[in-house]
């Protein structure tokens, strides 16, 4: 579903000078599966999301999702794909139920109302269905946010460390959905700075660092090329490796 | 426990805050540089339209009726007429006067509303001094003609086109930074880009949006104007009237809603949001304002420009003496320019960098795009030639062009791109060019002031100017060889290595050789610091820029540049009068001749940096 083949996106610092923020970037997810994407602050993680959401366009390398390629199918690959991130803010002054039934319009479904009532009562928040989202609690808004990415029922969904800042019963309720959507054949694309979250959620792992990948498989196959037991190690060895 | 007392306190904070905000280049851009350019820019444009408009204004000889007829002077024409107050009332003439039967007093009738009209007064006030010299007129009593309803109408025609502006920039402006920059910070227009929905989409209906909003505000200020006009000041001003304003307006809210979507795009954050369309407050109200000024009256040239022109035609309607033609001019050409900045800004807000927020110098720089850079010159060079060149050559004109060139614009030609880290010959073309190249700057260089005077001539079919305005530019005094080297050899050398040179190898680094060419050319036209020259001194600029792309270096040009202002010198010096005639098509015939005759290199793509 996901084929990511050396992929570069290249910014420049003050100076004018070439930062490779993804450096020949490559792997894949399949169907039914989740991939957890790894890495540092600064790593790449959020840019190679971005490209495969057709936000930022690659500077050299291919993607598809979904057998579109991100360059040529922009539009196919966004309406394939529910895309989290950090950056994606939800209409303050539109209610959860009218921002589901209004991003449902735009990925062009024609049952938008239906699919906004399902998914009320999918994430339980129907009885905040009127309220303004910017009176939403932390929780409610991310659940509304997750809401949104699936609203279309898209085959791939990409989610930029989707549990920043929410407590563990909201972040609970998250995996068991993503674990549901995986049951149901969804590849999905995963990032996080939790090791316990990746350990629990992710069938394969790639770990990036400055723009590079420096490891990819299970987490079995990681611990088998690291001689380490525990995620964080793993992590950490590659990570320490890597930058000596 | 802090060692800082409260004042030390306070010190921390501001010193704090101050490095804060200082460190916002766009902080520094509009508490410095705006200020800077504002003034110059608005007195040039200002001072010298308004100083053209008074000296067509006292060029145009006005109709009036005297009775009985006096010796009246050449810029009055007497028109006879029956019943005098009412002949000024239904615009026959001017003014009207009737000396007494006793021959010892005037009255005079004038109309309140128009500035022709009190023109028209004084000068028949005048030529009433005069008769009375030769005869016993003690007094002469003025009255105007119009109604207090009609100067209150007139004096709402006025303040009505800017006051409108104003609303609607206000209705649009909150609702643009909101729904476009608030957006981005807030990470909602991430979320409407990651939709399959296309860019230009997304970006088309905030358009709409915005549109909306300042079309409403234009309603609701036409219709609160004219229940106010009616209910407070007790003026009638017609149904149908009102609803043609608000149809003049509806394309200035397609244009200035374009102009805030554009500025609410390029916005990365609130903050530079608001600094970037605070201009956007002053610029339109200061072209708005020519319906305020005196001497400033539609016409089908002044239809067509941008805003003012609009301002002028509502105006107009308001006052209920808009003519037709002219009026629709003025609303065509506000649709072409709406359509003009749509399209602009449908461009810019499809790009990535734009609205996603990732461009920024080193960006630019990284994919060896320098023509924001290119303007920073200019604009250092225009302010540099404004404070310090202007104040040099007021103080001695010969020591200050000498300073000017080689004190100001040369080294700024050469530090440019030494600061932007390129490389210096190359950006500034300094190659030699094969004697053919010398030979075409020869002849066309020799033929260029015919080119300069027909540009001139040109542009005073649509802007006369001043008959005082090349006065005293020159110390005709001065020996001829001291004229040609400070104002032709120095401008010629310093001149083209600055404009053909870094300016123009800067901007060619994303842009066609032509395009680079007819850009450089209107920097050069916009550098000479008056709205006269911009026509003849671009022109001349883009003739110059063709000889250095045909001879892919700087130096043939300055050739030419320098025959160019030398002829002028020597055409002072000697007393000739220079004035545009048809022989001159001759000498820019040759000139374009001698630009298009293939040369060793026309057929080699003008290399890039």
């Amino acid at each position: 579903m996901i084929v990511v083949d050396r992929l570069v996106k290249t910014f420049a610092d003050a100076e004018g000078k070439p930062v490779h923020a993804v450096d020949q970037v490559s792997f894949s997810a399949g169907v039914g599966e989740i991939v957890g994407l790894l890495g540092p602050n600064g790593a790449g993680k959020t840019t190679t999301m971005r490209m495969l959401a057709t936000l930022v366009a690659p500077d050299g390398g291919q993607a598809k999702v979904a057998g579109h390629d991100v360059r040529e199918a922009a539009a196919e690959v966004r309406r394939s794909i529910g895309y989290l991130s950090a950056n994606t803010g939800l209409f303050g002054r539109l209610t959860p139920r009218e921002v589901l039934v209004y991003i449902a319009e735009l990925q062009g479904c024609n049952d938008a109302v239906a699919r906004a009532e399902a998914l009320l009562d999918r994430f339980d928040i129907r009885k905040f269905a009127h309220v303004a989202c910017d009176r939403l609690s932390t929780g409610m808004k991310q659940k509304v946010n997750i809401a949104r990415a699936v609203v279309h029922d898209p085959p791939v969904l990409i989610f930029d460390e989707p549990t920043s800042g929410l407590d563990v019963l909201v972040a609970q309720d998250l995996f068991t959905f993503l674990e549901d959507m995986r049951e149901r054949g969804r590849c999905i694309l995963y990032s996080t700075h939790i090791m316990g979250e990746a350990e629990r959620l992710c069938d394969r792992l790639v770990v990036i660092h400055g723009g590079r990948v420096l490891a990819t498989g299970t987490l079995a196959e990681l611990r088998a090329i690291t001689g380490r037991e525990r995620l964080e190690d793993v992590f950490m060895f590659l990570v320490r490796g890597a930058a000596a | 426990m802090s060692a800082r007392g409260p004042l030390g306190l306070l010190a921390r904070v501001v010193a704090a805050e101050l490095r804060q905000h200082l460190r916002d280049p766009l902080t520094l851009v509009f508490m410095v540089v705006v200020p800077l350019f504002l003034y110059p820019v608005l007195g040039m444009l200002g001072n010298r339209l308004v100083q053209t408009a008074l000296a067509e204004a006292d060029a145009e000889v006005l109709a009036v009726a005297v009775e009985p007829a006096i010796e009246l002077p050449d810029n009055l024409r007497g028109v006879p007429a029956d019943d005098l107050a009412e002949a000024v009332r239904s615009g026959k003439v001017l003014a009207a006067a009737r000396v007494t039967a006793a021959g010892d007093g005037a009255d005079v009738w004038w109309d309140s509303r128009s500035p022709d009209s009190l023109d028209a007064r004084g000068r028949l006030g005048d030529a009433l001094k005069e008769h009375r010299k030769a005869t016993q007129i003690r007094r002469v009593d003025a009255e105007d003609t119009m109604t207090e309803a009609d100067r209150l109408r007139e004096m709402a025609a006025r303040i009505l086109p800017a006051l409108l502006l104003f609303t609607l920039l206000s209705g649009g402006l909150y609702t643009a930074l909101d729904i476009i920059t608030g957006e981005k910070e807030r990470g909602t227009l991430e979320t409407l880009l990651s939709t399959a929905v296309d860019r230009r989409v997304v970006m088309g209906g905030k358009f709409v949006v915005v549109l909306c909003f300042t079309g409403s505000t234009a309603f609701f200020s036409i219709l609160s104007s004219w229940a106010s006009a009616k209910w407070a000041m007790g003026l009638e001003l017609p149904m149908g009237t009102a609803l043609i304003a608000l149809g003049l307006f509806l394309p200035m809210a397609v244009l200035l809603s374009a102009i805030l979507c554009v500025a609410a795009a390029w916005a990365q954050d609130f903050k530079s949001g608001q600094v970037l369309t605070t201009p956007l407050l002053v610029m339109p109200l200061a072209m708005a304002a020519v319906s305020l000024l005196p001497g400033f009256a539609l016409t089908p040239a002044s239809a067509m420009v941008p805003i003012a022109g609009l301002a002028l035609a509502t105006r107009e309607v308001l006052a209920g003496r808009g003519e037709p033609l002219t009026v629709g001019l003025a609303f065509v050409a506000t649709c072409g320019w709406a359509a003009l900045t749509l399209a602009a800004g449908a461009r810019m807000m499809g790009r990535e960098d734009v609205v996603m927020g990732t461009r920024g110098s080193g960006q630019r720089r990284l994919r060896g795009d320098y023509r924001l850079d290119a303007v920073g010159v200019w604009a250092v060079a225009f302010l540099l030639m404004w404070f310090l060149g202007q104040t040099a050559q007021s103080v001695e004109v010969r020591g200050g062009m000498v300073f000017t060139q080689l004190g100001l614009l040369a080294p700024l030609a050469v530090i440019a791109p030494w600061w932007l880290g390129l490389p210096i010959r190359e950006t500034l073309r300094w190659r030699a060019a094969p004697p053919l190249e010398w030979f075409r700057a020869l002849i066309v260089g020799l033929c260029m002031p015919a080119v300069g005077l027909g540009a001139h001539w040109v542009q005073s079919l649509l802007l006369t100017t001043p008959s005082t305005f090349f006065a005293g530019v020159f110390p005709e005094d001065a020996p001829l060889w001291q004229l040609v080297v400070c104002f032709a050899v120095l401008p010629g050398l310093c001149e083209e290595l600055l404009f053909r040179g870094a300016f123009f190898g800067l901007w060619r680094t994303r842009a066609s050789p032509w395009m680079a060419c007819v850009v450089t050319a209107i920097a050069f036209g916009m550098f000479h610091l008056s709205i006269f020259r911009f026509l003849s001194t671009g022109v001349l600029g883009l003739v110059l820029g063709v000889i250095s792309l045909r001879s892919r270096s700087v130096m043939p040009g300055m050739l030419a540049h320098t025959l160019n202002n030398a002829f002028f010198m020597v055409a002072m010096a000697y007393g000739w009068d220079v004035q545009p005639s048809w022989l001159m098509v001759l000498p820019i015939a040759l000139a374009v001749a001698a630009l298009v005759v293939p040369g060793t290199t026309v057929r080699s793509a003008e290399p890039g940096l």
